[in-house]
């Protein structure tokens, strides 16, 4: 180091000490400011996170009317204080600049605001006009009691079923899947199976970006020192095969194979529980003949033990190898860990399971293999579905706003059913329509297909999703709206969309902590929070939206807004016994509407063994998983495990275990044979690579809440297509160039993204949906699960193109 | 070769102050400041850390020093590397 | 320094040469160093050199004649023409000095809570990232954050909680995942937020001058004190007896803050 140098230090070190001194001169004897009172000013309360389905409650700091802090609930078991990069940053969700903050009707052309009288008295005529040709299109993000006031508005007002959520489009499949082995709806087990399993299969599923939060309570096990071993059974590498022992890749599909593989290799080697089969399960397969009763698909053919081995009998671990890719060894491994006594083995699977040309199937599979296994019923041992939304399980499917369903469980197609629902809802009988609504893509297609050619839905109503963005083949099922003159679309959503694009009617709504809700998560917990902050401008709840639209119905004089005693059907008293006019939103908050609405709804929970607490149990927990059985000293209890003994109030004594809601009433579960079957769409030569959809850890379904998250729009900013490395070298294509994808619905230009943060095999293509501005479902197939009618996002044929060679035959 | 800001906080006393920062300035590796009220701003030379750290303890015993701030360190790369390599 | 600074202002491919070879060998140097520590992490020690079989057996010879050595011996095998090579991790990294402190002024307590904030959306937010980090894999970030470290100027904090091994389920790069896309319109974000994070709480409360002031903000989460106050955390913030481990024998945290509330049934 040469003089002049160490001498600018030096003179740098003492020009900075004697700034310091000069200023402490200057402030001498000046006591130092008071501190601010720290925790004042701000009030904390409790919250179920508003992103995915893991359930993880935030406290949520409120300070001056506003949102400005969040932080993990310590008090909450599904998460224990922790949570991930959305969760923490899930209040600026409320604060993006471009909130809809007030009711916009389309006039020419134009998106121009109204006030909301206009907006319900628009609603309530189009409604008044064609009441069979409306429906409303909702959502796993509908809080319980929006869903409850939606399915009885629709179901008991306007005798109509067409009312379907985008809850079919992510869990359908699981729910069929439940229904054909158990008989009854959701996971047995719970996220303590988490804690207590030696191994985890992930079923094409990236728990480490998807379900960050329980992923963690897995590995931080190992942080610990327990042993857990995981297993990534997926289509591409992630972030999750990362921390996996064993990584099987598979052709997209085959999953069917590899599962009945291993019910081959627990056959052939005796390591079947020959007890627990014996004890608690039957043996189903695909009906001959699924045309004979609706319910047939869903109930299948009853099939012998020997027929069932008899069908497995091909699938050799060569066989699986063959069709999967997967080496056989590694088939092997899967067969030897379920045929292990000592070992507790928890499946879990989203949507690589669920959307699936075969899901029903798929799902069917994954319990078969770990009844046959007796892996199943003990802490640890568990088959368990994750879902994506936060009230998939409390409000799609418990409520049951689905086309086929009733509240609790219940079935429109049930006369029975149908009868019991009314008496709840006190309405006449025969008031339930007995012919079911149309499931989400057949409402879509139905409402953009001209009046004339069949299209018999011609106003939908969507709430809290956005389907303009999450349906497939985009093109077919809603862009062909456009231009449908007599075709009407309203949509309550907090920011502009892909949806409101083509939006008639847009109505702005409160959301989260805006509003009163409560959720429903993955492990049966419902959970519940309390309106924190005002919802800006004349933005309102969806609910009260509902509820006012139907008090116009009901002044314009629709029948079916009066139960059997003439009383409007949703009337609320308040504490004294008044009646509160909700409808008219100066008086929305005058009552707690969702209590109330929960009230009535807990009485259809019973019948399925669904059992929920009163609304006050909810306002104490950090959510309660059903059945919540009242105890002999008055106390509320929840249930981890269903149908064990140990822990299920309603299991018969001395039976161990008990599948109560049987198909075959014999308190046995069902094992179904499928066979392995080709994807509704594969590879060729002009369409030679496979597409698959899905999501990042930084944003949350289609992006309208976190594309305007500074900090998750900053970490992920744009949509692109992974690609492998070689594929692109071979045609020239470089690192972050945009390239055409193409297939037969449709072609999105995007950058392509090698070696980034998932790795697809050769001849695959993997691209995110969150995107608006590249919207992947222009490419996806519409192709759906022929039981639960939910779409394959995850498997279509496509083929990519160098701009430049491709711009003038394809633009 | 760590270069230090320091601010050396004097014992209120005048006379010792005097006195102190006489021996102060005795220590070459230091360059004195102007004195303010009880503050002494300095600059600090040394070979390495533990030389400061030396210097450092030296001054908080010397007597008349009350405490010693650091203001700023700034760690300069060593002007040659072979002397602590080679074999 | 300044000397030959002009010297390559005038020469400035030359000196672009120079930069590369410093980086190809302080990145070489930094990964080569990261194998080591896998086993016995230690940083502030120099590269031990190994005996090798060359310098026993034919030392003279290769000086005779100089061969090309393979980089990935060139650490271990002293001879050849990169003999003098080095690698000097143990100049470049070390756990953050110990320097004494003493109570910085307010006005740089406030420069840290300013600097905090630019990487926060509130306090308790846990901060993103701000360099780039490999997409695909967590396993990354606690070599240099798990102890802390200095490299050069930088300093990477040491966590301040218990170690999760998923580190991007929370921690994202501020600026994004870096393909190099040519259509750069696709960084803008949708739309602007008006969210107003709540920013810092004040210094903590001393019952009286010069006792110990209590915690002013949450611990969840920072439960590990020296992240932030210790050697390697930034100057308005550090203590100045960072030689005492013990912090909550003396500072007390505030209930208020942290989440001891009574629990349903």
């Amino acid at each position: 180091m040469n003089l002049p140098r160490r001498e600018f230090l030096r003179a740098s070190a003492l020009a900075a000490a004697s700034a310091v001194v000069a200023q402490r001169v200057g402030a001498t004897d000046a006591t130092p400011s008071p501190a601010p009172s720290p925790a004042d000013g701000i009030a904390w309360d409790k919250a179920p996170c508003r992103f995915c389905g893991t359930g993880c409650h935030v406290r949520v700091g409120v300070k001056d009317g506003k949102v400005v802090a969040i932080q993990g609930d310590q008090l909450a078991e599904v998460n224990k204080g922790l949570l991930c990069v959305k969760g923490y940053h899930v209040g600026l969700a409320l604060y993006g600049k471009d909130r809809l903050t007030t009711p916009l009707l389309r006039k020419n052309g134009k998106l121009e605001p109204i006030s909301w009288d206009e907006a319900l008295d628009t609603i309530a005529k189009r409604v008044m006009a064609a009441p069979d040709k409306f429906a409303i299109y909702g959502s796993g993000q509908w809080t319980i009691p929006e869903g409850y006031a939606a399915n009885k508005l629709m179901k008991a007002g306007l005798s109509n079923n067409h009312i379907d959520p985008n809850a079919r489009l992510c869990m359908a499949s699981a729910v069929t899947g439940y229904l054909s082995t158990y008989g009854v709806d959701e996971p047995a087990g719970c996220y303590d199976d988490l804690d207590a399993c030696d191994v985890l299969i992930m079923w094409g599923n990236n728990m480490a970006e998807m379900h960050p939060v329980l992923f963690s309570r897995v590995i931080d096990r190992r942080t610990r020192g327990q042993k857990v071993t995981l297993i990534d059974i997926g289509t591409r590498r992630t972030r999750t095969t990362e921390f996996a022992d064993h990584y099987l890749e598979f052709k997209p599909q085959s999953d069917l194979a590899i599962m009945n593989g291993i019910a081959h290799l627990l056959l052939k080697s005796g390591t079947y529980d020959a007890k627990f089969v014996e004890r608690f399960c039957n043996f189903r397969q695909v009906p001959k003949d699924p045309t004979v009763a609706p319910t047939a698909p869903l109930l299948g053919d009853a099939m012998s033990f020997d027929a069932y081995r008899a069908a497995l009998e091909p699938y050799t671990p060569e066989y699986v190898e063959k069709i999967s890719g997967v080496p056989a060894e590694k088939i092997r491994l899967l067969g030897e860990l379920f045929g292990r006594k000592d070992l507790r083995i928890t499946s879990v699977w989203c949507m690589g399971f669920n959307q699936h040309s075969r899901g029903t199937n798929a799902n069917r599979l994954c319990h078969g293999i770990h009844l046959l296994s007796g892996h199943f019923g003990k802490p640890g041992d568990a088959p368990t579905s994750l879902t994506g939304q936060p009230s998939a399980c409390g409000t799609a499917r418990e409520v049951g706003t689905m086309c086929h369903f009733l509240p609790g469980g219940r079935l429109i197609a049930n006369a029975e059913h149908r009868a019991e629902t009314e008496r709840i809802w006190n309405v006449p009988p025969g008031r339930i329509n007995p012919k079911m609504g149309h499931h989400t893509v057949l409402l879509w297609e139905k409402f953009c297909t001209p009046t004339g050619q069949g299209g018999d839905i011609s106003t939908v109503w969507v709430q809290v999703t956005n389907p303009g963005q999450s349906l497939p083949n985009l093109h077919k099922l809603f862009k062909a709206k456009r231009g449908l003159e007599d075709k009407f679309l309203i949509v309550s959503d907090v920011y502009p969309t892909a949806t409101t694009e083509l939006a008639d009617l847009v109505l702005p709504s409160a959301m989260w902590v805006e509003k009163n809700g409560m959720f429903g998560n993955s492990e049966r917990r419902t959970q519940q929070w309390f309106k924190m902050v005002n919802p800006p401008g004349e933005a309102r709840d969806d609910c009260w939206q509902t509820i006012a639209v139907a008090r116009k119905l009901y002044d314009l004089g629709h029948a079916g807004l009066r139960d059997k005693d003439g009383k409007f059907l949703f009337t609320f008293k308040n504490a004294a016994g008044a009646e509160v006019p909700a409808w008219d939103w100066k008086h929305y908050y005058d009552v707690n509407v969702d209590r109330a609405l929960f009230e009535e709804y807990r009485a259809f929970s019973r019948y399925k063994h669904k059992d929920l607490a009163p609304y006050e149990e909810y306002v104490k927990a950090r959510g309660l998983r059903w059945p919540v059985v009242q105890q002999a000293g008055g106390a509320w209890r929840e249930t981890k495990f269903r149908f064990s003994e140990f822990d299920d109030s309603y299991v018969k004594r001395g039976t161990g275990l008990q599948f109560y809601h049987s198909v075959t009433k014999d308190d046995k579960a069902l094992i179904w044979f499928a066979p392995y079957e080709k994807a509704a769409e594969e590879p060729d030569a002009d369409f030679p690579f496979w597409l698959c959809t899905g999501r990042v850890l930084e944003h949350w379904h289609t992006g309208t809440m976190t594309m305007r998250i500074p900090q998750l729009a900053g970490a992920m900013p744009h949509a692109y297509v992974e690609m492998h490395p070689a594929d692109a070298a071979e045609r020239g294509i470089a690192n972050g160039e945009t390239i055409l994808v193409r297939t037969r619905r449709g072609q999105l230009r995007l950058p392509v993204w090698t070696n980034g943060r998932g790795h697809v095999p050769r001849g695959s293509l993997f691209i995110p949906f969150f995107d608006p501005r590249l919207l992947v479902n222009d490419l996806t197939l519409g192709e759906v699960d022929p039981i639960s009618k939910e779409p394959d996002y995850k498997k279509c044929a496509a083929t990519v193109a160098k701009l430049g060679a491709t711009r003038t035959n394809t633009v | 070769m760590p270069t230090s800001g320091l601010i050396i906080t004097l014992q209120p006393d005048p006379a010792t102050q005097a006195n102190v920062v006489a021996r102060l300035r005795a220590r070459p590796e230091l360059t004195l400041g102007e004195l303010s009220q009880r503050w002494l701003p300095a600059a600090l030379e040394t070979h390495d850390d533990d030389e400061s750290r030396e210097v450092h303890d030296w001054l908080m015993a010397l007597p008349g020093v009350a405490f010693v701030d650091v203001v700023s360190v700034n760690f300069e790369p060593t002007p040659s590397l072979q002397p602590h390599l080679s074999p | 320094m300044n000397d030959w600074l002009p010297h390559f202002n005038r020469h400035r491919a030359s000196r672009r040469v120079l930069m590369a070879v410093l980086i190809t060998a302080a990145v070489s140097g930094y990964f080569m160093g990261l194998r080591q520590t896998r086993s016995q992490v230690s940083l502030t020690r120099p590269t031990e050199l190994s005996t090798t079989q060359a310098s026993r057996t034919g030392e003279n010879a290769e000086r005779s004649v100089p061969g090309i050595v393979n980089y990935s011996e060139v650490n271990r095998k002293r001879s050849g023409p990169n003999a003098g090579w080095r690698s000097d991790l143990h100049l470049l990294i070390g756990p953050p000095r110990l320097v004494l402190t003493t109570n910085a002024p307010p006005e740089f307590r406030a420069a840290a809570v300013a600097q905090r904030q630019t990487r926060r959306a509130f306090d308790g937010a846990p901060p993103v990232v701000p360099h780039p980090i490999a997409q695909d894999s967590s396993s990354a970030c606690l070599v240099c954050h798990a102890r802390g470290l200095a490299v050069k100027d930088r300093t990477a904090s040491k966590v301040s909680h218990a170690p999760f091994s998923n580190c991007t389920q929370c921690h994202v790069p501020a600026s994004g995942p870096q393909i190099p896309i040519g259509d750069t319109a696709l960084r803008e974000p949708l739309s602007g937020n008006t969210f107003v994070g709540f920013s810092a709480f004040g210094p903590g409360k001393r019952a009286w001058p010069g006792a110990p002031p209590t915690i002013p903000h949450a611990t969840l989460m920072r439960s590990d004190c020296l992240s932030c106050h210790g050697p390697g955390g930034l100057y308005g913030l550090r203590t100045p007896h960072v030689e005492r481990l013990l912090c909550t024998q003396c500072h007390a945290p505030d209930a208020r803050l942290d989440q001891r509330l009574v629990a349903h049934e």
